[in-house]
């Protein structure tokens, strides 16, 4: 599934969805929303750039391994769909550069073909 | 933990400081600071009630950053500057934080004498081993054996115990807790905070930078390894011997007595006296 999130490092992270093809995009809407119909919670993280120190401690900790290591080791949001709300990174991130909070799936119409 | 903390940290920090922060990356007083905030907002304490003192080191850097009444002291003297604002005004909430150097060099006899009297502070003593900001001498936390840029060969001299010094020395409320365990840093600091008397709560933090680098522990990731490792609940710690318990230290509430609180006394003193 080639589901990612896109963002940059220059200002806070943008949580945008990249897709390749149709198909695969409904397929990837169609298997969350199942997921989240049983109960699976999704949060976004969002990653406040100019603040952060690249310390690492979120990547290091996150049970779910959510976060990549960019090239000036600041992290990547990887795995948004995997995190679990734990807020381990929120927590422990000593310049306040992590925010978690509650996501629901944006579907729109022409997601449902 | 709910969605709330992101908004706070808004609320109560001042943005027409510098930030990020000057601490180091990864510097554990971050981690204290966020867990200030979250305590002081669990107590639903208004800003203009509190006021965060600190003495001089890294620690003494945070009242910077926060929106309360705040005071950036001489070096060892923020408890004596905190019992004057607490008898002058003691409707005020009254916070040091200090480092251990700090809290137990400079201002050792000041932090003995503050527990002994039991006046209303909260005392908030950021352990990270070392005098991290001038460039690594050892502190008398300093365990025996580690390396310092003063003790290249090994400390000889062996570490106070702070939490243990305070209980002795007479403080209501005494914890330990680390940057590790933060969301129990929470619960403790606001433990401390609505304690009536002198409550101390020693934070094990990381001084990657000073202390890890020459101890094996050159990053913040391995140094909260090392506190996940060696910090042991004061439950767990009762069942372990005295071999298993070396080296490691025992995190949560560690004394809450209730006594007489220098306050209380002193009112009826001036009851006794007629001058009131």
């Amino acid at each position: 599934m080639s589901v990612k999130n896109v963002q940059s490092e220059n200002g806070s992270g943008q949580f945008g969805a990249k897709t390749t093809g149709k198909a695969d995009k409904n397929g990837y809407w169609k298997a969350k929303s199942e997921m989240e119909k049983k109960g699976k919670k999704f949060f976004s993280q969002t990653i406040f750039y100019d603040w952060c120190k690249a310390c690492g401690i979120c990547i290091a900790f996150c049970p779910q391994n959510v976060f990549t290591r960019s090239e000036t080791g600041k992290p990547l949001v990887e795995n948004s769909d995997e995190c679990i709300g734990c807020r381990f990174c929120e927590l422990h991130c000593p310049d306040f550069a992590i925010t978690i909070s509650s996501r629901y799936l944006d579907r729109r119409k022409d997601d449902e073909e | 933990m709910d969605e709330k903390f992101a908004g706070l940290r808004h609320d109560y920090l001042r943005h027409d400081k510098k930030f990020p922060h000057v601490w180091c990356p990864g510097c554990g007083n971050g981690i204290v600071l966020g867990a200030l905030i979250r305590a002081i907002d669990r107590l639903e304490l208004e800003k203009d009630e509190l006021v965060l003192a600190s003495g001089i080191g890294c620690a003494g850097r945070m009242p910077v950053y926060v929106d309360f009444n705040t005071l950036h002291t001489t070096h060892g003297r923020a408890l004596t500057f905190a019992t004057g604002i607490k008898l002058a005004k003691p409707e005020l909430n009254v916070i040091t934080v200090m480092g251990d150097g700090d809290a137990t060099a400079i201002g050792g006899n000041h932090f003995i004498h503050a527990a002994r009297r039991n006046l209303d502070l909260t005392a908030i003593i950021i352990n990270n081993q070392i005098y991290g900001m001038t460039g690594g001498q050892y502190s008398p936390t300093t365990p025996y054996g580690a390396i310092a840029s003063t003790a290249m060969h090994g400390h000889i001299e062996h570490a106070f115990s702070i939490a243990e010094l305070a209980i002795t020395a007479g403080a209501s409320f005494v914890a330990r807790g680390t940057v590790y365990h933060a969301a129990m840093l929470d619960t403790l600091l606001a433990k401390g905070i609505a304690k009536t008397g002198f409550s101390v709560i020693e934070v094990m933090s990381n001084c990657h930078t000073q202390y890890g680098r020459k101890n094996q522990m050159g990053d913040p990731v391995t140094m909260m390894k090392w506190f996940k490792e060696n910090g042991v609940s004061k439950e767990k710690a009762a069942r372990l011997s005295e071999e298993e318990m070396a080296g490691k230290f025992t995190i949560g509430v560690l004394a809450d007595v209730d006594k007489p609180n220098y306050i209380e006394e002193y009112e009826k003193i001036r009851e006794k006296a007629g001058a009131v």
